[in-house]
């Protein structure tokens, strides 16, 4: 069945050199220079059997989540916990399995599809009808308007810089044209394309980088425990077809960096994805820039480097650099204004909770409401950060003697000088790059830049899943033929990726059964798409909207109106709803802006924001310290030239255009 | 021959695409079959072809081929941005040519006579075996999409029918047309159950019509035009319209008004 050619596993104990006066057993621990790289097993493809019932299980696995799903909706108190019930059922078999040393490579990379993929339709299981993350709806208008009008760039009033990176939305908008299905549809396609394309270059990069689908495979399934995996990757936003290109450029680049021939044809495929990656995503064609640009020093710091391997990441890197950066020129340098005011906060919170000794002023499993965490929430999500700062710990220098760093032979004979030697500059670099993991947590403790720390994620995961799955694979070489220790892994493996998963969603996971003020998927429900819709049918397109957070989206969604932002007018339409009574500031305002009509949802006068904003952060929020008063959204009523056109009971439209002079 | 047939098929899914893209009275799921062919697969399998045959097997040469399609479409709408043609017809037509011009140059290539597996890739696809397919995966599979289906079936089926609030919309609108002094009134069940309601029109405080006992069946749309009579010119005309629960009649369940500012000021017009 299987040829077992050579499972090389290396414990050196040379005790003299430079690490000589270090003790021994914290080099043992830390595995310096203890480990080199294993070679897999060959085993026969054989008929993946394991593969195709690891799929009937994860199918399995699915319908649970779908009757936990409509459980939620429900109210059934044990929706939340079949979900995640359903989800170890997926994906701890699978990750046990490729814990197991023979296994062959046709069946890791099946089995990694299917747990890749089954993660993704988790995904689509909690969102079957319709976008219910708010980053989609700016996704969904940007495609919608690129159709109508024909061309790119155009203005996006719910997201300014999304027409400056129009790559979803182009691929999204082309199988729209070409396949007439709706946008929902074409997007949860064009996402299911672009999971495909991650996971699988994932693995190849790994696979050609430790030169072991063993270490790939573990690889991967330690990346899915990033908090962004299962569900902001998969949501329809920028950044999820971003990783995609991401991994299909660190491929390409490795595909620059062996061939043999066929350098500058290869050269221009890796351009194009770049291109690609630069049109779609500002932050992730950054970090790929980063990553080339990194690997490109340390081969260059390297001892013994050859000059061709150097010229071909060079030109890699050189070009991952320029394009975005030309692109970004092009397009006026948004990013900057968009990233730059967000990373200077994060980065002055960040330093002033280190100052205090890592006291946050965020709460940790407590939502904007007040509602926390239940208990096996919170300790799920400390015990991944826990296995992984472990994992970390021990697979850090075993990654980079992997590299060939370390070597102690080499220690011995020449010191310090062996220390910039190596022989794999690729995973040097992804090694250090799991230093961004602790930083990431550090901004998930502020308030103002948690979401850097979140979109920091993806790229330390890159970094830390190749070093977990090196860690895995040195420490258990030899002895993975036991069921029980492959079970203890998938079992880690699992615990990891539930705690991404619920440090991204926490008890949000499911849509509830109830509705709950300004939080995204518990917000957006039949009642107000059908009043969006209304408005669309009855008013036309295209009116100037004044709106809350949740009910911007729909008008621009499902109405296809104009909706006011902060972020696009420099004001905010919310202050005309708050305020208890219409001053000549908010008159004025609403003539500036140009509002035909208001949204007013009496439902934000029920509770506190769970997300924290009312509207969209700007100058309403600002006024608010709790639900906004009754009163003052009825004030309308009373107000000469204002007519109150619709009203569902719960909200209610105001024609303003005589206070705006638009009548 | 083979190679032929490649071909033969590939200029079928051009033409049949281009075809679609005229939208002519091709089925939708042929048509989606096409357009993820056209979009996902053939560009990524044309490029590659022209630029670097050399492959590591086949998972990573699907692989490569599904992504420099998607890498692809970017550069193909700035060119299309160029023309305002991010059109159905756009679309067809540039990747048609696109592929056309990929596969015309795929034979004679710079690389497609002369290349030849790398020595490091042909170790790597010698020592990668392949795996095979037995007698009972189809019906594995079979399983695997079944589950797949009923599992989104489930879940769409409960999103659709989960609506936590039962409610009534009532709007008013001046109509359109010639005719200023008329509004058009309409109310939506969405009460899960028929409604009986009765609906009372007030020109300046004064009663103008009132209808009772309106019944609207659950998910219905009732829509009416009333007639008012502006009497004070000088005056905002306040035109008001309240909906009762017939069986509440004391309460004021769905409340409308339209203000206008002088007599003829109706230029908010009623277009569902």
């Amino acid at each position: 069945m299987s040829n077992y050619r050579a499972l090389t596993y290396q414990h050196e104990s040379n005790e003299s050199g430079l690490l000589a006066g270090a003790p021994r057993y914290f080099k043992r621990v830390l595995g310096v220079g203890a480990v080199r790289p294993t070679v897999d097993l060959q085993i026969d493809g054989g008929e993946l059997i394991w593969s195709q019932w690891l799929a009937i299980n994860a199918s399995v696995a699915l319908i649970i989540a779908a009757m936990a799903a409509n459980g939620s909706r429900a109210d059934q108190p044990w929706a939340v916990p079949g979900f995640y019930f359903a989800t170890v059922l997926m994906f701890m078999p699978i990750a046990s399995r490729l814990a197991l040393a023979e296994v062959s490579r046709s069946e890791r990379v099946a089995n990694v599809m299917v747990a890749g993929l089954g993660l993704f339709m988790l995904h689509v299981i909690r969102e079957p009808t319709f976008f219910t993350g708010h980053d989609e709806y700016l996704h969904w208008v940007g495609a919608r308007q690129m159709m109508e009008s024909g061309k790119l760039f155009t203005p996006n009033v719910l997201f300014p810089i999304g027409p400056s990176y129009p790559g979803l939305e182009i691929v999204s908008s082309a199988l729209v044209d070409l396949s007439g299905l709706s946008i929902f549809v074409s997007a949860t396609i064009v996402l299911l394309v672009a999971r495909t394309i991650f996971i699988g270059a994932l693995f190849l990069v790994y696979e050609r980088i430790t030169s072991s689908a063993r270490v790939a495979a573990l690889g991967c399934i330690f990346y899915m425990g990033s908090s962004t995996f299962t569900f902001f990757d998969t949501s329809f936003s920028y950044g999820s077809l971003a990783i995609a290109l991401l991994a299909l450029c660190l491929l390409l680049d490795l595909r620059v960096g062996e061939a043999a021939s066929q350098v500058p044809l290869r050269m221009l495929m890796f351009f194009v994805a770049v291109l690609a990656l630069s049109m779609t995503h500002h932050l992730t064609s950054y970090a790929l820039a980063g990553l080339l640009s990194g690997m490109f020093f340390v081969e260059a710091i390297r001892r013994g480097r050859k000059g061709a391997a150097l010229a071909r990441l060079g030109a890699t890197a050189f070009c991952a650099c320029l394009v975005p950066y030309f692109w970004s020129r092009a397009m006026g340098n948004p990013g900057s204004n968009y990233l730059g005011p967000l990373f200077h906060a994060g980065i002055q919170e960040a330093l002033a909770i280190m100052a205090r000794g890592f006291h946050s002023n965020r709460q940790l499993f407590v939502s904007s409401d007040g509602s926390v965490a239940p208990i096996w929430e919170r300790a799920t999500a400390f015990g991944s950060v826990l296995l992984i700062c472990v994992g970390l710990t021990l697979g850090f220098f075993r990654a980079l003697s992997w590299a060939g760093l370390f070597a102690q032979h080499e220690l011995a004979s020449k010191g310090w000088r062996s220390l910039l030697e190596w022989n794999n500059s690729r995973l040097v670099l992804l090694t250090l790059v799991t230093t961004l993991y602790p930083v990431s947590m550090i901004f998930r403790l502020t308030k103002s830049a948690w979401e850097i720390g979140n979109r920091i994620g993806p790229f330390s995961f890159l970094g830390v899943g190749v070093v977990l799955a090196i860690c895995i694979t040195s420490l258990f070489g030899k002895g993975s033929v036991s069921t029980l220790r492959a079970i203890a892994i998938g079992a880690a493996s699992t615990v990891i990726l539930l705690g991404g998963m619920i440090s991204a969603q926490g008890p949000r996971i499911l849509v509830p059964a109830h509705y709950r003020v300004s939080a995204d998927e518990a917000s957006i429900e039949p009642m107000n798409i059908n009043a969006a819709l209304w408005a669309k049918a009855w008013l036309g397109s295209g009116n100037h909207f004044g709106a809350d957070r949740t009910n911007s989206l729909l008008l621009a969604g499902f109405g296809e109106q104009l909706v006011s932002t902060s972020l696009q007018h420099g004001a905010d339409a919310g202050t005309a709803i708050v305020t208890r009574t219409l001053g000549p500031g908010e008159l004025f305002m609403l003539r500036d802006l140009g509002i035909d009509y208001l949204f007013e949802d009496l439902r934000l006068t029920t509770g506190q924001a769970v997300l924290g904003t009312y509207f969209d952060g700007g100058a309403a929020d600002d006024l608010l310290d709790g639900p906004p008063e009754p009163t003052a959204l009825l004030k309308f009523d009373s107000e000469p030239g204002v007519s109150r056109v619709f009203d569902n009971g719960y909200s209610i439209v105001y024609d303003v255009r005589v206070l705006s002079g638009r009548k | 021959m083979a190679e032929n047939k490649v071909k033969a098929i590939i200029v079928l899914a051009i033409a049949v695409v281009w075809t679609a893209s005229l939208r002519t009275a091709l089925t939708t799921i042929l048509k989606c079959i096409v357009a993820l062919l056209c979009i996902f697969i053939i560009p990524g399998v044309l490029f590659i072809r022209f630029l670097s045959p050399s492959k590591r097997g086949i998972f990573e040469w699907c692989l490569l081929s599904l992504g420099i399609s998607v890498a692809l479409l970017s550069p193909l709408a700035l060119l299309l941005h160029r023309f305002n043609a991010l059109t159905p017809i756009g679309w067809g037509t540039a990747l048609a040519l696109f592929c056309l011009a990929a596969w015309h140059y795929s034979g004679r290539g710079p690389v497609a006579k002369t290349a030849s597996f790398d020595a490091g890739e042909k170790a790597v696809a010698a020592s990668s075996p392949g795996a095979r397919w037995g007698g009972g995966w189809v019906a594995r599979l079979s399983c695997v999409v079944l589950a797949i289906a009923t599992a989104v079936g489930i879940a769409r089926n409960g999103a659709l029918n989960h609506r936590q609030f039962a409610y009534t919309e009532m709007w008013m609108l001046p109509s359109r047309g010639n005719d200023s002094q008329r509004v058009t009134i309409g109310v939506r069940n969405e009460e899960k159950q028929g409604r009986s309601y009765d609906l009372e029109l007030t020109l300046n405080g004064k009663l103008i019509e009132r209808r009772s006992s309106l019944l609207v069946r659950s998910g219905d749309t009732w829509v009416e035009e009333a007639a008012t009579q502006f009497t004070e010119t000088n005056k905002e005309q306040v035109v008001e319209a309240k909906l009762y629960r017939t069986e509440q009649p004391s309460l004021v369940y769905r409340h409308t008004l339209l203000k206008f500012n002088h007599v003829g000021d109706v230029s908010g017009t009623a277009s569902p």
